[in-house]
């Protein structure tokens, strides 16, 4: 039993009453010290900001539209984008940013359309405008938007409309909704799968483990794109878009699991050697408390990181296949969706700005790439920036 | 029991491991005793089976890799009662309810045993609430009052530190602190100083000799050292290829060792203002998967062989009162029924 002895301490440390608070020596947990280095990291915060930006763009969508995204407008099919501008055509300087309104002729050899912007009719952009209502956010709807020109008969098209006179920008807003959830949707089943089965492929090893590691070498080695065409032409056509939504992010983490299953077998296999989880059972923990306290704490930053890089892969699929038309379909809007109208080269020559989802998705998955690598610097104890 | 001071015995341990190379027998029939609060020291080269027979007494031998095939160990607590643990199985509650509780271990790294992620205080936390029905602050105050008992200065303010903010010493000093928070009865130390330099070697033996005292534990040492067991030990066992090749008090060992493998050992020490080289033992121990049977293993190293050696295993004699030797050399003694 314990008596009242006490052992001399330690020479060299500073006595009882000296608080390391006041010497400066603040305790910092892993967690800390991670988002600590983060921070440092400026490429990745940037990307962060912009992430953030898009999430926040998604969400309200119909704030930061400038229009119904189905809103057809006969009378502007192919229209060019509308650019604000602060000087105009007689050299005059505006304060608040105009755009001109568009002239519309009919070519008499090709007959096709040919916009002109109307130097005489000037159409100020003006925030938080008033406009028909539209649904914000779940119950609760809205009649401003935060951008827009006051005319009865001049829509705005910051991005020009496609072959139905849709307004692009807005299609490009409305479509972030499906294009970046579906990769966060599609990542957390990925996680879920990829945490249960690497865990088991890395505590049973042996059979159990070599079973699950051909599966995996046998999923990566299935081209993506045949194997998604094959799978998704077999979703039946009659579905809802919200089923084909569904199913599309079961599609897409259906390969996806099998980076984060490798992680978490690679992490299972060395911690289970590691010292403190032979301490911690050696205390007479039992297996599950040293997986929930000593396993997972310990890998889950490198799950972080496995799983900000595979969401760019999902937005990559899902791109992909509603671009090559087997994946979500109109009405639904999607950045792939989107892209489908630049399928062919005459408009890409001719009407570029139907290009413009593109430059999203490449922004998009650069900047979860950039917070990957991020997350993977700050992950990394032994990193000396 | 007849011995009611006897904590735990081990008889004719076997341990065994399947590797794809074949069977090796990493603890082939190792009898021994520990009492209660008594030192026991096992010493031997790398690969001899030391940490293999701490490892099964606590059954974390990892399966299906390796088994205990045969023996006893027979551990009585002082409730009175009798445990076969090589009976118990490795992942059920009565095994996870001595690991820690009664029979506690400390690991030769310090750098890896702990946890980065959580604090000092937190980890020996967890060894309290594991075993002990107490709340979140009674284990805290324990493990500030198991600090203080170890010698870990500042121990309010270090209880909240990560093990990244101690040293070697401080944190081989807080395994301690962890293996003693539920009073164990037997600590197994292994190679509890290997990892540390020579001045902080010393504080932590000095250390855990006085906690043997304060607590009345058992220890088992395990260490190739036989300095540290000169300091530590009150008995010694002496292990070759998975066997018990030599046992006494530490007394005998360095004044009177009979077997030519612990003789080879102390020579192999350097002293200082010996003049002469170093006598070392001659090649080294042999490949575990190769090894023939019925034979004296350290026959082919041993300056004394003679023909008898390298047909039939020696017997365990009995040299003197306590003191039991395996070798030919002393046939003629008693033989000890093992």
């Amino acid at each position: 039993m314990l008596t009242n002895t006490t052992l001399p301490p330690e020479p060299e440390s500073p006595t009882a009453e000296t608080s390391w608070e006041d010497v400066g020596a603040k305790s910092l947990s892993q967690g800390q010290l991670m988002i600590r280095r983060f921070r440092r990291h400026k490429l990745a915060m940037g990307a962060i900001v912009v992430l953030l930006i898009f999430y926040t763009v998604a969400l309200f969508a119909g704030f930061f539209a400038t229009a119904n995204p189905v809103q057809r407008n006969s009378a502007y099919i192919y229209a060019p984008p509308m650019i604000p501008r602060f000087i105009d055509s007689e050299g005059n300087f505006h304060l608040r940013p105009f755009v001109y309104g568009l002239e519309s002729t009919v070519d008499p050899d090709t007959w096709d359309r040919i916009y002109k912007p109307d130097h005489d009719e000037i159409y100020p952009i003006r925030f938080f405008v008033e406009t028909d209502e539209y649904n914000l956010l779940g119950p609760i709807n809205a009649s401003r938007r935060l951008v827009g020109i006051e005319s009865e008969n001049q829509p705005l098209f910051l991005f020009g409309t496609d072959s139905l006179g849709r307004d692009v920008f807005s299609r490009v807003i409305h479509g972030t909704r499906i294009s970046l959830s579906i990769g966060l949707v599609g990542v957390f089943l990925s996680l879920v799968l990829g945490l249960l089965i690497g865990g088991v492929s890395g505590l049973l090893s042996g059979g159990v483990d070599l079973v699950i590691q051909r599966i995996i070498e046998i999923l990566i080695s299935i081209p993506q794109i045949p194997f998604w065409m094959a799978l998704s032409a077999s979703l039946p056509a009659h579905w809802s878009p919200i089923q084909t939504y569904f199913a599309i992010t079961v599609l897409l983490s259906l390969l996806g699991w099998t980076q984060v299953a490798r992680v978490v077998r690679g992490k299972f296999l060395s911690l289970r050697e590691i010292d403190f989880v032979s301490a911690s059972i050696a205390m007479g923990a039992n297996d599950f408390w040293v997986i929930v306290k000593h396993l997972i704490p310990n890998f889950f930053s490198y799950v972080l990181v496995t799983i900000t890089l595979t969401i760019p892969a999902m937005i990559l699929g899902e791109t992909a296949l509603s671009f090559l038309g087997i994946g979500l379909r109109p009405p639904v809007v999607s950045w792939g969706v989107l892209l489908q109208q630049a399928q062919n080269m005459r408009t890409v020559a001719m009407r570029p700005w139907l290009l413009v989802p593109g430059i999203f998705v490449i922004i998009a998955v650069m900047a979860f790439n950039f917070v990957g690598d991020g997350l993977r610097d700050a992950a990394d104890p032994y990193s000396s920036k | 029991m007849a011995n009611k001071d006897l904590l735990l015995s081990l008889e004719d341990l076997k341990t065994h491991f399947f590797s794809e190379n074949g069977l090796v027998k990493a603890v082939d029939g190792v009898t021994f005793d520990i009492e209660r609060g008594e030192s026991v020291g096992v010493v031997g080269e790398s690969g001899c089976g030391k940490s293999v027979t701490s490892l099964s007494i606590m059954q974390l031998i990892r399966r299906p890799r390796g088994d205990i095939v045969g023996g006893k160990i027979l551990f009585n607590p002082e409730d009175g009662s009798s445990i076969d643990i090589t009976k118990l199985s490795p992942g059920g509650r009565q095994m996870r309810s001595i690991r820690g509780n009664q029979i506690s271990m400390i690991f030769q790294e310090p750098m890896t045993s702990l946890n980065p992620v959580y604090t000092i205080g937190n980890q020996i936390m967890e060894a309290v609430m594991l075993h002990q029905r107490s709340t979140k602050k009674q284990a805290k105050e324990r493990a500030v009052e198991m600090l203080t008992k170890v010698g870990i200065p500042a121990p309010l303010q270090r209880v909240d530190e990560y093990p990244h903010q101690f040293s070697g010493g401080m944190r081989q000093r807080a395994m301690i602190a962890m293996a003693l928070s539920c009073d164990p009865e037997f600590l197994i130390a292994d190679e509890p100083t290997t990892a540390l330099d020579v001045t902080i070697e010393a504080q932590i033996l000095r250390l855990m000799k006085d906690i043997q005292q304060d607590f009345g534990v058992s220890i088992m040492i395990i260490t190739h050292d036989l300095g540290v067991i000169a300091e530590m030990a009150q008995r010694v066992n002496v292990m070759y290829t998975g066997k018990i090749v030599e046992q006494a008090v530490t007394d005998d060992i360095y004044h009177n060792a009979k077997h030519p493998y612990t003789q080879g050992l102390l020579q192999s020490i350097p002293t200082i203002g010996r003049k002469q080289r170093l006598t070392p033992i001659r090649g080294s121990v042999p490949n575990l998967l190769t090894l023939p049977s019925n034979v004296c293993y350290f026959a082919p190293r041993c300056p004394h062989a003679m023909e008898i050696c390298s047909k039939q295993e020696p017997p365990l004699y009995e040299i003197d009162e306590g003191h039991t030797c395996k070798c030919w050399l002393y046939e003629g003694s008693k033989e000890v029924s093992a």
